[in-house]
């Protein structure tokens, strides 16, 4: 898998290439959550203040479901304080998914809160599968 | 490629044969160094989209201080037939009712100098700011619904400011038709915690001086004068308002074959204004409106306070409060014909003339302020409305210095230290929250504010009243 940030006038996307789809939006939330807070736990970590929520989110299609799952994790964050450590797609269709996230509670000394994305937009949006590997590209309007 | 007419020296067409699908031509409004820099992204590109919608009335317009957004350019106006057009989330934006509003201070830059450290100091401990930090106030959900029904006067009746401020607020800080019901329970978990919060990004709020006045008359009446102190506060609707608009581009996206709308852009996605989900959107729409008038309210009266506790005064009167991300239905004369519109601004200033009915009494006389945000550190102007807006650009002129640089290139130009000491040197003071956001926008980042409203005021489409220079600045 590999993540790239991406250059916009006002704004910030990423770019991720990965095995699949799934892996591929799996890598979104954690690429997202990292333009959020400077110090992203690393994958897997658990704390005191570890929890496991379950989620469920459909789309029309691969753009329109990417956008909703980022949505869903940023709704964690800004409503919850919630940080995606960690998040386990479950089950994925063309236009659904189910997954178990990992979050962790904000603390501002520990995780240094560093932008507000207001939301993940539509702008040269990709979520497309190749023959042998997956790429999404999403930006955040901050 | 696209080819841009000269129309005059403040002025660009963008014909209709560029593009097939174009229902009206585009305008920008730039000189020759603005083109060149508006040209390097994506906005002509997204003037043209726009142009595409269905009902768009006479153009689609850019301002000077354009730059690429979502769908929309930002600095885009766009005005749809309010009975056959389209209402587009996507054109209001994800802080919906983001906005500006100018309180003036009875003090000279003098007296207020020995104090001006300690004033900050207060004002960054009184007023929530920075990513994550929640607001003082935790809104049970019927309080939150009143505050999406009143905004600024849900405000003012819990004792945040004065019914004076209502009338100096657009639409009197409370826009109709907003309806809570229509407003998403994931919407309102991000907003009751964050009312009363500046936020992060490019929001901020300005101790300021004012150090150039060009209209006299119309500055007395807007209550400024050479070497006074103004507040500016640059904040929108926080989490509620980008929710809000999250969930309605979803909406509109599912609605849109069975009104047979096809968009270039998915972030265009729009529907009928007058079918079930664009009414849906646009009483959600005003409720989040409603929400972002309320927070500029509150964080006015926790400006007074501190100036109260440092100052021994806080008698800040307000000069405006406008809107620069929002749609609203508006009258307009178009080629002889009075016409309905749903007026799109992203990015852009209502600028309503002398004698328009919108205004309060006490600015009938003279026009609507206009206030126009710099970058940090640099001049914020004070413009007024004219008439030949309501003719060219449906009552609307620019809204900032916009954006030039990304934050990676702005923060590789300078760091958040060399800022700081380079804005102290200058006689600024920055509190700001982090200081990896600071740098991310530095003045580097930005337009020459300067020029965009020199354009604005030499095509006029708004006329310039006042200079504001920064003396402290709170950064979210």
């Amino acid at each position: 898998m590999e993540l790239r940030l991406l250059e916009h006038p006002a704004d910030v996307g990423i770019e991720i290439n990965a095995s699949s789809l799934k892996e591929a939006f799996e890598a979104a939330a954690r690429g997202m959550m990292s333009i959020i807070v400077e110090d992203l736990p690393p994958d897997g970590t658990k704390t005191p203040t570890h929890l496991i929520r379950s989620i469920e989110v459909d789309g029309i299609d691969g753009e329109n479901l990417l956008v909703n799952w980022l949505s869903e994790v940023l709704y964690l964050y800004d409503a919850e304080k919630l940080i995606t450590v960690r998040a386990d797609i479950t089950g994925f269709t063309a236009t659904s998914l189910r997954a178990m996230l990992h979050l962790e509670q904000l603390h501002p000394a520990v995780h240094h809160p560093r932008l507000d994305v207001k939301a993940v937009t539509y702008h040269q949006i990709v979520a497309e599968v190749g023959e042998t590997s997956a790429r999404v590209r999403v930006f955040f309007d901050i | 490629m696209v080819s841009l007419l000269k129309k005059d020296e403040y002025r660009y067409l963008i014909l209709r044969a560029n593009r097939q699908g174009m229902r009206v031509d585009g305008l920008v409004y730039a000189n020759d160094k603005l083109i060149r820099q508006i040209e390097k992204d994506l906005t002509i590109e997204q003037v043209i989209n726009v142009a595409t919608l269905p009902g768009i009335v006479k153009y689609s317009l850019a301002m000077p201080d354009a730059h690429q957004g979502y769908g929309f350019a930002i600095g885009g106006v766009a005005a749809m037939d309010a009975e056959k057009g389209v209402v587009s989330a996507g054109g209001v934006g994800f802080d919906i009712n983001c906005g500006v509003r100018l309180l003036c201070a009875p003090f000279t830059a003098e007296q207020i100098h020995p104090k001006l450290e300690p004033l900050l100091n207060q004002l960054f401990q009184d007023i929530p700011s920075g990513t994550g930090r929640r607001g003082l106030l935790n809104l049970a959900k019927n309080q939150l619904d009143r505050v999406l029904e009143r905004g600024a006067k849900w405000a003012v009746e819990a004792g945040y400011g004065t019914g004076a401020d209502l009338s100096h607020i657009e639409e009197s800080g409370c826009i109709p038709g907003a309806d809570p019901m229509r407003v998403s329970d994931h919407a309102k978990e991000r907003g009751k915690g964050q009312l009363g919060t500046l936020g992060s990004g490019n929001h901020f709020l300005e101790v300021q001086v004012i150090d150039e006045i060009y209209d006299g008359a119309v500055a007395a009446v807007f209550g400024l004068f050479k070497g006074n102190i103004t507040v500016l506060i640059h904040t929108g609707s926080r989490g509620l308002g980008h929710q809000v608009c999250t969930d309605y581009l979803d909406v509109m996206m599912r609605a849109m074959p069975q009104y047979g709308i096809k968009v270039v852009d998915r972030q265009l996605a729009c529907v009928p204004i007058n079918s079930p989900e664009g009414k849906n959107y646009l009483s959600a729409m005003a409720a989040a409106a409603n929400f972002a008038f309320a927070n500029r309210q509150m964080i006015t009266h926790w400006t007074r306070q501190a100036f109260e506790r440092i100052l021994g005064n806080g008698d800040l009167p307000l000069v405006y409060d406008v809107a620069h991300n929002i749609a609203k239905r508006e009258e307009y004369v178009v080629n002889g014909q009075k016409r309905n519109l749903l007026v799109h601004r992203k990015g852009a200033t209502r600028a309503f003339p002398p004698g328009h009915p919108a205004l309060s009494p006490d600015y009938q006389q003279v026009g609507q302020p206009v206030l126009i945000p710099g970058s940090m550190g640099t001049y914020s102007y004070v413009l007024v409305g004219t008439e030949l807006a309501m003719e060219e650009t449906f009552g609307s002129t620019c809204h900032g210095a916009g954006r030039a640089k990304s934050r990676t290139a702005a923060k590789k130009e300078i760091t958040a230290d060399q800022l700081l000491k380079d804005l102290r040197q200058k006689g600024i003071l920055v509190k700001g929250a982090s200081k990896s956001g600071l740098a991310e926008e530095g003045p580097a980042a930005y337009k020459d504010v300067t020029e965009v409203v020199d354009v604005v005021h030499n095509a006029g489409i708004a006329r310039k009243v006042a200079r504001l220079v920064p003396i402290a600045v709170m950064k979210g």
